[in-house]
């Protein structure tokens, strides 16, 4: 592995040494160009960078712009633009100093008045942007004493707080001119001061940039990144065989067809550990069921977890103990997930009053049936289909009564907001350990504590996990609150699905984080293109 | 004549307005807010910033002002903008036009032209083996799903033999290139045949039956050649009305043909407007849609008038 690596980089060495009349390292006739090409599933919002930012914008806007911090794959953060940051005793104020002579595509320097720019248009509401916008909208003032020094001041920051200095940075002298921010100049030919330039942008086709050869960490390795949008994953993975396409995550189908052609040989198969939990949260107001813990969990130990991951999801998924995802640093090592013992689910649920008295399979309590129904979003996965089916059965069998409501993206959204439901299935992406939004009582109403948890001692642990500053104590904090989690289980983070990645053997270099493998510092900035056939 | 255009003219404008009515109400009972629609994840807005922006969009005011105000700018000529993107609807509907209209045009070309051979050859002798196999083969290939067929061709001929490539418009302007249309024109076209072949077939046979057919066999006229003397000219009025409502199948077809080959047209557009709830995205492809499906009813009344002189007196 290390002699493939030394290779490597001997290669680059020689192809360096070999141009030596054009230090830049760019097009050089001798050598084809290296092109990568890989998949977005949907067009950006916009390419506003920060307004209407979604998933698909995030991963465009990385590319094209630096921000002031970024993630790298272990998720660290690490310094982009700014080269340093400081928090005051208070904790109210975070200065950053920027790194000195990093300049925009058209040759412009970077300041902090870019930095200001682009942090206020961002908290108008009227840019919707849903990515930072929510944190940094705490801030109370912005300051640039020096072309150089950013200070933020905010009324309370939480440990986290850096994490919305991930935003891209807009060019003010360009951005700026634009009254609409959708509609102006900027948006048809963004320019930024990131690893790749922009070339053009054809809508539901490709975004296609090239390297910058003057980005101040070094110009990346590969000549063009086209950004291939595909909406249908079926239509991408044809488009990896023609090599129209180079890399792309796999649905668990799709992973095991690709395993089996002919044409494996040309690719790379991994896959990689995602912080993406398919949960199940119960519904514990006004519920006959749920607000009993012993309910709860005679329903997670009637399922077959183990043999789920080995039947369907071809081996590739991790049983969660809570919503910590259990390959991250914050997972506590002494808090097993519940295992399959069907026969103690039937214990706890005679415990708690639910008997099967009448001999009809089904059973109930003060005359009400243990009957309830599973909320479930239409996914084009069929594994969403597929579990959903698994659940219904394995609950059948000791003694449940299970109406699955499969519905429209908007129209589950809907339901869950109203708190119409039982059982409600669904994915959460985490990047932090801060649960808060999913358990504490004051985001019953309006935040993601749809199952209605309200228990003071999760409450507390929650606030200490958003403002311990030692590192230790906070994780000491986090493996409490993941203890009392698991006792009341209000939430079952039923699997961790590892993500199928599937890549050409001439890319290397692809490094994938619990994010992704675009959605940090190091993605298409490190990536390399070594053709054989042209060595 | 004249007076006939205007009248249907008139009737068509109403009907447009109704439709896009229907549309606007059905939205709003459908689930969800454009608003959310981009949540994502974590990713949402705080409600300070939703009110704001229900605001900004006018989403507060009652049903009835929010209509009434799209029906404003409309008649200023502007469609008002995409809340996806916040780009003119306008600018949208127009980038994605070209791909939607040659991928119709074509079909509806292909299908006239190879239905009415297929028609005639099986109204030629009803019941003999051409008829009952054309038959069956036009029913079969309708009965295969568009995904299905788009599906396998793809594999066969991008990916198996590389003769056409896989997806995509191919071309860098809007306008699509020849070789990307060729499977997406030959899914949109296939389901087509059974109904229009069935449906020439039909017409021949009952035009060959009337007493000018009889006569012209009892002159001595091959079939052949009163097929082509007087069964066409006698289908051809029933056909043209035909032609008019195949623009409106023709386009819902487009819908999944462009999703499948990921061509930017109208279809897809549609489809992802309907996802993310942008009303004035789907209000103004209804608009454009409906207005070519009644260009085509009228033009197809209109010739049909002009086709046959008892329609132009009444």
């Amino acid at each position: 592995m290390r002699l493939e690596r030394l290779a490597i980089g001997f290669v680059c060495l020689l192809a360096f040494c070999a141009a030596p009349e054009d230090p830049s390292g760019a097009k050089t006739p001798a050598r084809a160009e290296r092109v990568v090409r890989m998949h977005l599933s949907q067009d950006p919002a916009s390419l506003s960078l920060i307004g209407k930012t979604d998933l698909n914008s995030e991963i465009f806007g990385i590319r094209l712009t630096d921000a002031l911090v970024q993630y790298d794959e272990k998720l660290v953060i690490r310094p982009l633009l700014a080269e340093s940051w400081e928090f005051s005793k208070d904790r109210k104020t975070l200065t950053f100093k920027l790194r000195d002579n990093v300049r925009w595509h058209d040759g412009e320097a970077v300041t902090s008045a870019d930095v200001l720019f682009t942090i206020n248009k961002l908290r108008e509401p009227e840019t919707e942007n849903r990515s930072w916008a929510p944190d940094l909208r705490k801030l109370t003032k912005l300051e640039a004493p020096d072309a150089r020094t950013v200070v933020a001041t905010y009324s309370e920051m939480k440990i986290g707080a850096l994490e919305a200095w991930r935003t891209p940075i807009l060019p003010e002298h360009i951005a700026g001119q634009d009254e609409d921010l959708f509609n102006g100049e900027f948006v048809r030919h963004p320019i930024g001061c990131g690893p790749f330039k922009f070339v053009r942008y054809i809508r539901g086709q490709e975004i296609v940039m090239e390297a910058n050869d003057d980005y101040w960490g070094g110009r990346p390795q590969i000549d063009r990144l086209e950004i291939k949008i595909f909406s249908d994953q079926q239509t991408a993975y044809q488009a990896l065989m023609t090599g129209d396409l180079h890399i792309m995550v796999l649905s668990a189908n799709l992973w095991q067809q690709a395993r089996e052609s002919a044409l494996a040989e040309r690719f790379t198969l991994t896959s990689y550990k995602r912080y993406t939990a398919w949960t199940l949260g119960w519904n514990q107001r006004n519920n006959p069921f749920f607000n009993d813990a012993r309910v709860r969990k005679a329903m997670v130990l009637a399922l077959d977890r183990e043999s789920f991951i080995e039947n369907v999801a071809n081996g590739m998924a991790h049983i969660g103990a809570t919503t910590f995802p259990p390959s991250s640093a914050w997972a506590a090592p002494d808090v097993e997930p519940y295992g399959y013992d069907p026969d103690k689910a039937r214990e706890l649920l005679a415990a708690a009053g639910w008997v099967d008295s009448d001999g009809d399979g089904v059973r109930e309590r003060d005359g009400q049936r243990l009957a309830f129904t599973l909320l479930v979003p239409i996914s084009p996965q069929q594994l969403t289909q597929w579990m959903a089916e698994w659940q219904q059965q394995s609950w059948a069998e000791v003694g449940a009564e299970v109406t699955v409501h499969q519905l429209e993206w908007q129209a589950f959204r809907e339901r869950r907001k109203e708190k119409n439901f039982h059982v409600v299935a669904q994915t959460f992406h985490f990047t932090d350990p801060d649960m808060y939004v999913l358990y504490h009582s004051s985001e019953m109403e309006d935040g993601y504590n749809f199952w209605g948890t309200d228990d003071p001692e999760i409450d507390r642990l929650l606030d200490s996990v958003r403002y311990t500053l030692d590192p230790e104590q906070r994780l000491a904090e986090m493996h409490r609150l993941q203890r009392r989690l698991h006792e009341l289980e209000p939430v079952t983070a039923l699997f961790f699905f590892d993500a199928p990645l599937i890549y050409d053997k001439r890319l290397h270099g692809v490094k994938p984080s619990p994010l992704g493998y675009a959605n940090t510092i190091s993605g298409p900035r490190d990536w390399r293109w070594i053709d054989e056939a042209s060595l | 004549m004249l007076r006939r255009v205007v009248t249907r003219l008139a009737t068509g404008v109403l009907t447009l307005l109704l439709v896009t009515v229907l549309v606007f109400g059905l939205i709003q009972l459908a689930p969800g807010s454009p608003l959310a629609a981009t949540d994502d994840g974590f990713r949402s807005l705080s409600a300070a910033d939703r009110a704001a922006l229900e605001a900004y969009y006018g989403f507060d005011q009652p049903l009835r002002v929010q209509y009434v105000s799209w029906l404003g700018r409309l008649l200023r000529g502007d469609l008002g903008h995409s809340i996806r993107d916040r780009r003119p609807v306008a600018d949208k509907i127009i980038e994605r036009l070209p791909v939607t209209l040659s991928l119709n045009a074509l079909a509806l070309f292909f299908i006239v032209a190879l239905s009415v051979p297929i028609g005639a050859a099986a109204a030629l002798n009803p019941g003999s083996i051409t008829d009952r196999w054309s038959g069956t083969a036009t029913y079969l290939l309708y009965a295969i799903p568009v995904f299905w067929a788009a599906l396998l061709l793809q594999r066969l001929f991008a990916v198996r033999l590389g003769w056409l490539p896989l997806y995509g418009s191919g071309g860098v302007t809007g306008i699509p290139r020849f070789a990307n249309m060729v499977l997406p024109v030959v899914c949109l076209t296939y389901g087509g045949l059974a109904y229009v072949s069935r449906f020439v077939r039909t017409n021949l046979i009952e035009s060959t039956r009337l007493e000018t057919v009889l006569s012209a066999r009892a002159r001595g006229l091959t079939p052949l050649a009163i097929l082509v003397r007087h069964g066409f000219r006698l289908a051809v009025v029933p056909m043209l009305t035909l032609a008019g409502f195949l623009i409106p199948a023709l386009f819902a077809g487009s819908v999944i043909v462009e999703t499948v080959f990921q061509l930017p047209g109208l279809g897809w557009l549609f489809i992802d407007a309907a996802y993310q709830r942008d009303i004035p995205v789907l209000l103004g492809v209804t608009l454009i849609s409906g207005a070519a499906a009644l260009v085509g009813i009228l033009f197809a009344d209109v010739t049909y008038a002009l086709a046959d002189p008892r329609v132009r007196r009444g």
